[in-house]
């Protein structure tokens, strides 16, 4: 046996191993052991889960946006036979019509601030 | 294993005795503390829920369940083990975290086999003969690849003049 053997175990015995945190008692119980390792990737998926719940939130208020207020059907907002998805199709095929139908609609749908008997028009007064 | 041993109670204060040496024992096999604390859980869960029962000597039981479940997680990580030198697995007294650095640096150079026959002696306090039992070996191999291993430590121990 090496002189130094006894030495060595002596300086080895001083230092003691770290201690493991501490068991996830309620994980155990739940037949379900998260580890750090687990755990991680557990909070990865709830991120990723909320950023697209996030996601499908704001698609939902945009949608909600663009839909024709109360009483006003699709087909009127562009005048008749006209949908929105029809002028969304335009905004980028044919701009001057879809320029023309809106002024065509705004008739219709947009009150009128020149007629002096209008609350736009009263208001607009000096 | 005793029944009191496989209570939650008996488990838990396995646990409490044997879970420093046990995580150093994990560590030989794989990249960091944080791997290796999850091992030592999934083993002490298993208990906890009563998948498996601990036969003979608890803490040979633990150090084969230990290995057995690192060499499963390892292979299913994809990744080689290395005793990484930057997993920070002991404790060291005031004034001698130089030491402790040093050693866990010699620990990562040793061979596996070599490793933990170290660890389940010095800080297990397993008997050569408790080791060739969890480990499949006899026990003059424990205690010759124990003796290879104290070699290789002093001489990496030697620069510090601890040796």
């Amino acid at each position: 046996m090496d002189q130094d053997e006894p030495r060595i175990e002596t300086l080895l015995r001083q230092f003691q191993p770290r201690a493991p945190r501490a068991l996830p008692l309620a994980a155990a119980d739940s037949g379900h052991v998260a580890g750090g390792r687990d755990q991680r990737r557990t909070m990865r998926v709830g991120g990723w889960a909320g950023v697209a719940a996030a996601a499908a939130a704001a698609m939902f208020a945009a949608n909600l946006r663009f839909t024709p207020m109360a009483g006003l059907a699709p087909e009127t907002a562009g005048g008749p036979g006209l949908t929105l998805n029809d002028m969304r199709g335009l905004v980028d095929a044919d701009p001057a019509t879809l320029d023309r139908v809106l002024m065509e609609a705004s008739k219709h749908v947009l009150p009128d601030v020149e007629s002096p008997d209008s609350v736009l028009g009263r208001l607009a007064q000096p | 294993m005793s029944a009191d041993d496989s209570s939650r109670a008996g488990i838990e204060r396995l646990y409490e005795q044997h879970g420093r040496v046990l995580l150093a024992y994990a560590c030989s096999f794989v990249h960091s503390v944080a791997e290796g604390e999850d091992i030592v859980h999934q083993v002490f869960a298993r208990l906890l829920r009563g998948d498996v029962a601990i036969t003979g000597l608890p803490l040979a039981y633990l150090c084969r369940a230990v290995r057995n479940t690192a060499l499963n997680q390892r292979r299913s990580w994809q990744r080689e083990a290395a005793f990484e030198e930057e997993a920070r697995w002991l404790e060291a007294p005031a004034g001698m975290e130089e030491s402790a650095i040093a050693i866990e640096r010699g620990m990562s150079l040793l061979p596996t086999d070599q490793r933990e026959v170290v660890i389940l002696h010095v800080w297990g306090g397993l008997t050569f003969s408790e080791i060739a039992d969890a480990l499949s070996i006899s026990a003059n191999t424990a205690a010759s690849r124990y003796r290879y291993a104290l070699g290789k430590l002093r001489e990496v121990l030697k620069p510090l003049g601890e040796m």
